[in-house]
């Protein structure tokens, strides 16, 4: 029997090398998976901050939709309070013009008018037409006794529009000079710093000629008097010149960043060039609407009865007061529809209208809004096309101010910024941002781009690349299973150490190996898709390029047609 | 009334000192803003025109002294200088007529930032509206248009 013993280690190799197999197939699995985990990653990422824009996009539209919708319904609603708490005052308003009517062709006997009127003088308390009817009626068959008391009592109610009324009443009976004194007494009677709305009325006449040669010289004049007094004071020529900024400002158009894709993601400078853009746009639109108001046909009806029938119209049904503060909800309201549901525009119109619902307004202000929106007033094209003319050079001095102010903040040279997000392999390869202004040369700006790109990719290999440091475990864990291995062959147990020692090293060398691979692919992959995402980021960089030029050709176009506008307002009829 | 309204805006020391005071203040201000409201004759526009294509140094000279006795003489405020587009080419797009410490013309590329006081004038001036831009010690910058109306 011999002293040696002989051991077949074959078996024990054989299967430390199908464990080896295995666990680099394992491994080799798991890099496989990782490497996918870190693909969808990337993929969810950019699907995330897709997701992310779409419904940042469907809540704004969602809410601007819910805006007009509510908007519809308190509008609805504030017209049927407005016909439920004033809509008696229509009936005393028709009555009115009719009366004047009847008497013109005689078919009505004085008592039907009389019982009528003091049926309303009864119906409707507190409102100052009803005692002028009674008078009229009065006046019809002449008592006169009656007449003084009901004309003192419609005067008492409202003493400026009661003036109108008899004045204009007057006038349509052909009596001239009375109606003169009721004109004047009208006058006295009023602060041109602080008319009530009714005097709209009397720009309406002028433009209607309504009151005669005496009564419109005599309006003229006042006008003309008030103007060098108001356009003395400078604070109220800026609130004016301030004014039509507003309404050239509420004509501004809307740019979508869908129109300008790449830019709005490709500058920091984006909104400002935007905003600068939809300021340009406006000049357009605002020429749009005052050529519409210049050439709206304003011929005078032949008749003077008719004119100041209008007239009374007006007078009787634009002006009460009481009904002011349901009418200015109404007008925020109408604007949330019209800008569709864009809050902020829509309050930025709806403060510029709403003052033509004060209760108290000096001339110019009066003439101003008149310009902007003779439907508040109810006053007609006639009167807004004079009423431009009168504001032309406040309305000039706007257009300056408007563009001059948004030309200052246009830029000459913008930012043009990539970061991670505007490609999937910027986001991969951890690209961080690149910037270049715009009045770079497209060459040096591409140069620059390829070389940030280059150290990107650098920098990734440098970081990819094999190295001892990466498999410092596994090498750690191969010499600590073979020092065990050894110490256990040491202790006698030969087996045993022989198997762990063994174990350790094929282990070991099978995850640096497995390392290595791994390293070496995600290099490959990294040089083999250089290229690719140079040519991605360019064609970003490009894309941003060429909408700052188209940018600022619409800008340019724009832009130019303030000397259009200008043009349209200085040769404004007068 | 007027005095009133004007001095509860500006500081209180001044408003110890007397309301007459700031009569006279309210009005000059107003005169010089009403002078510079006025369109620019359409002889100062030609010789600001002149300005960028005159090579000849004394001619220069004698057209700037012409420019700010011009500017003198309108009682619009005090001008720091102007500022407009440069027609010389490339490398410089615009140039300032200084009238602070003498007279001096000076052309700036597109990199080179002018001194503070034109700084709000650049942007203005690149707009072909304009002619060119007053900048006045006040800090308000009036760009002119080629007619000569300015814009305020």
């Amino acid at each position: 029997m011999s002293d040696s013993v002989r051991i077949d280690l074959t078996p024990i190799v054989r299967s430390i090398d199908q464990m080896g197999q295995q666990l680099s197939s394992q491994v080799s699995d798991v890099g496989y998976k990782v490497g996918t985990v870190a693909n969808d990653l990337t993929v969810t990422r950019s699907e995330l901050e897709q997701l992310k824009a779409d419904f940042e996009a469907f809540v704004r539209t969602h809410e601007r939709t819910r805006l007009v919708q509510l908007a519809e319904t308190r509008l609805g609603t504030l017209k049927s309070d407005l016909e439920r708490e004033y809509g008696h005052y229509g009936l005393v308003r028709r009555t009115s013009v009719g009366i004047l009517q009847a008497f013109d062709i005689g078919n009505v006997r004085n008592q039907t008018v009389h019982g009528l009127s003091e049926e309303l003088m009864i119906q409707t308390p507190k409102y100052w037409l009803a005692p002028a009817l009674v008078a009229l009626a009065a006046w019809s068959k002449d008592d006169e006794e009656l007449a003084r008391k009901s004309v003192e009592a419609a005067f008492s109610r409202d003493p400026k529009k009661t003036s109108l009324f008899f004045a204009l009443t007057l006038r349509r009976q052909a009596r001239l000079p009375e109606a003169t004194r009721w004109l004047r007494h009208y006058f006295v009677s009023l602060d041109p710093r602080a008319l009530s709305r009714e005097f709209a009325v009397l720009l309406e006449a002028v433009a209607q000629d309504g009151f005669g040669a005496e009564g419109r010289q005599l309006v003229v004049e006042h006008l003309a008097q008030w103007r060098d007094i108001l356009r003395d004071e400078p604070e109220i020529v800026s609130a004016q010149v301030h004014k039509w900024r507003g309404e050239i400002l509420n004509h501004r158009g809307t740019v979508d960043d869908s129109t300008f894709s790449f830019l709005a993601h490709g500058s920091p400078d984006w909104p400002q060039v935007k905003e600068a853009l939809e300021h340009s746009s406006a000049h357009e639109f605002v020429i749009g609407k005052y050529t519409g108001v210049r050439d709206t046909v304003t011929g005078l009806t032949a008749s003077v009865a008719d004119r100041l029938d209008d007239l009374l119209e007006i007078l009787v049904s634009e002006f009460d007061e009481d009904e002011l503060p349901l009418r200015r909800e109404l007008i925020f309201q109408e604007a949330i529809i019209e800008h569709d549901g864009d809050a902020d525009r829509a309050r930025a119109a709806a403060e510029l209208d709403v003052v033509a619902l004060d209760e108290r307004i000096d001339a110019l202000s009066l003439q101003t809004h008149t310009a902007f929106r003779p439907d508040l007033f109810g006053v007609s094209a006639a009167t807004q096309q004079i009423a431009v003319g009168s504001s032309a050079e406040d309305f000039l001095s706007a257009i300056g101010q408007f563009s001059r102010d948004y030309r200052s903040t246009w830029p000459d040279v913008i930012e043009i910024v990539l970061d991670e997000s505007h490609s999937s392999h910027a986001t991969t390869y951890g690209f961080g941002q690149w910037k270049t202004p715009s009045s770079a040369s497209q060459a040096d700006a591409e140069t620059s781009l390829n070389e940030h790109w280059d150290n990107t990719m650098q920098r990734y290999i440098d970081a990819e690349t094999f190295s001892v440091r990466k498999v410092v475990g596994p090498i750690l864990g191969g010499v600590g299973g073979l020092v065990v291995g050894v110490l256990a062959l040491a202790g006698g147990a030969v087996v045993l150490g022989a198997l762990i020692a063994l174990l350790a090293l094929g282990a070991s060398t099978a995850l640096v190996l497995r390392k290595r691979s791994a390293c070496e692919r995600a290099v490959t992959n990294a040089e083999n898709l250089r290229d690719t995402a140079k040519t991605v980021s360019i064609d970003a960089y490009r894309g941003v390029s060429a909408e700052w030029v188209d940018a600022r050709l619409v800008y340019e176009e724009e832009d130019a047609k303030e000397a259009d506008l200008l043009e349209l307002i200085e040769g404004w009829p007068h | 009334m007027t005095a009133r309204r004007i001095v509860r805006s500006a500081d209180d020391q001044k408003m110890k000192i007397g309301a007459g005071m700031h009569t006279v203040d309210v009005a000059a201000g107003r005169t010089v803003d009403r002078n510079r409201r006025i369109a620019r004759r359409a002889e100062l526009i030609e010789a600001v025109q002149r300005l960028d294509t005159t090579t000849d140094p004394a001619t220069a000279e004698a057209v700037m002294a012409w420019v700010e006795e011009e500017y003198a003489s309108r009682c619009g405020g005090v001008l720091v200088g102007l500022f407009s587009r440069c027609y010389l080419g490339a490398p410089y797009v615009d140039h300032r007529l200084d009238l602070t410490g003498g007279r001096i013309l000076e052309h700036f590329t597109r990199d080179q930032e002018p001194p503070a006081a034109y700084r709000s004038a650049r942007p203005l001036a690149r707009s072909a509206a304009y002619l060119y831009v007053e900048v006045y010690d006040d800090g308000v910058v009036v760009p002119v248009r080629s007619d000569g109306r300015p814009v305020l």
